[in-house]
């Protein structure tokens, strides 16, 4: 990063316009259901629009850590640095911001990801909503449409997370209930407390294949999951949670052995698929 | 024909540039006008005025420029299909 995107980075997250009440009201109208401000991961090698609209979003409750270029914003993912979602120009200097799907993906980053762009056509939008964008939007349509389209996909996102599938799902000798947070081992209640149910249920949702540190930590993390030191903080934190979950599991059977490791880069529920109880 | 399918690719990344380029300098006029805005007071009419002049001439600039990029669009298609057709 250079020394003016760190400025920039920093001065929009923690400047007296991100505490500050907003003199008009209009953040309270953007608010989403939630009420929290949202930290967002804006990159745009205009520094012009990245100084205007990190200003106005600032304004409208949003923390907004702004880069010139993917490399800077993977750079800050690299450091351990979390976000809600991420907003991607459509062209970068190094290419399209498509192309860094794959690169997020590849490290385990599964944010919410929208486009900025200044072009109309509709073949772009599909080429970025079949590779795995949330929404595109038109640039000129101004920072006040951008903000609410993402608290919109936020919202819905935070929803699909905190009410997982209400249907009980079966996989060998667990039975998990979503709907009480409840994890049975041949019946036997394991006593997993609500966040070690959700990085089960995350594990046994995609049963036979394997989950990323990553993505476990981000199932967990919002609720109160304090990162580690360093870059590999959080695959400490989430080695010590698995190691309590099996404990709990071999607790009521010696011979669990269900959950895998794939070091360096997660784990896995062995058997599968899980089936609707 | 090649020269032509080219001219119709350069076309269409010269019409996105030119749009993107256009569009991002729109956008952040309309963003730095937003705390002008706020703080305006509501009985200076003449400032409140030109804000509203500054809005509805950005609104034509960028029907503008997104029509240009249709146009540009449109006619790199036709290049292609006239030079489909003429390969069949």
């Amino acid at each position: 990063m250079t020394t003016l995107q760190k400025e920039s980075a920093s001065t929009w997250s923690n400047s007296d316009l991100a505490l500050a009440p907003s003199a008009t009201g209009q953040a309270d109208q953007v608010e989403s259901s939630t009420g929290a401000r949202v930290k967002l991961v804006l990159v745009d090698d205009d520094a012009d629009y990245r100084e205007a609209a990190s200003a106005e979003l600032t304004e409208l409750a949003f923390d907004v850590f702004a880069f010139a270029s993917g490399d800077e914003m993977l750079e800050y993912f690299a450091q351990n640095n979390d976000a809600d979602i991420i907003v991607l120009d459509w062209k970068l200097p190094a290419g399209l911001g498509i192309d860094l799907l794959p690169k997020l993906h590849d490290r385990g980053i599964r944010l919410p990801v929208m486009f900025l762009t200044g072009m109309p056509a509709t073949a772009y939008e599909s080429a970025a909503l079949d590779r795995g964008a949330l929404d595109f939007v038109d640039k000129a349509r101004g920072v006040p449409i951008l903000a609410k389209r993402i608290r919109l996909i936020l919202d819905s996102h935070r929803r699909a997370r905190e009410t997982p599938a209400k249907t009980a799902l079966a996989c060998g000798k667990l039975t998990l209930r979503p709907d009480v947070s409840r994890a049975f081992w041949d019946n036997k209640d394991v006593s997993l407390t609500v966040t070690e149910f959700n990085i089960v249920h995350l594990m046994v949702s995609h049963a036979g294949e394997h989950v990323t540190y990553r993505s476990i930590y981000d199932c967990v993390h919002h609720a109160g999951f304090v990162a580690g030191n360093g870059d590999e903080g959080y695959r400490t934190n989430v080695r010590s949670s698995i190691k309590r979950i099996r404990n709990k599991f071999r607790a009521l059977d010696g011979e669990f052995a269900e959950i895998e490791n794939f070091p360096a880069f997660g784990y896995r529920w062995r058997t599968g698929p899980a089936q609707p109880a | 024909m090649d020269a032509l399918a080219d001219m119709a690719r350069d076309m269409r990344a010269a019409a996105d540039e030119t749009a993107h380029a256009l569009k991002g300098s729109l956008a952040t006029i309309q963003s730095s006008i937003e705390p002008l805005r706020r703080a305006v007071p509501a009985d200076n009419l003449r400032a409140r005025r030109a804000l509203e002049l500054i809005d509805a001439a950005l609104g034509r600039l960028k029907d503008v420029v997104d029509a240009a990029h249709q146009r540009d669009c449109a006619v790199a298609a036709a290049i292609e299909r006239g030079q489909n057709s003429a390969r069949r």
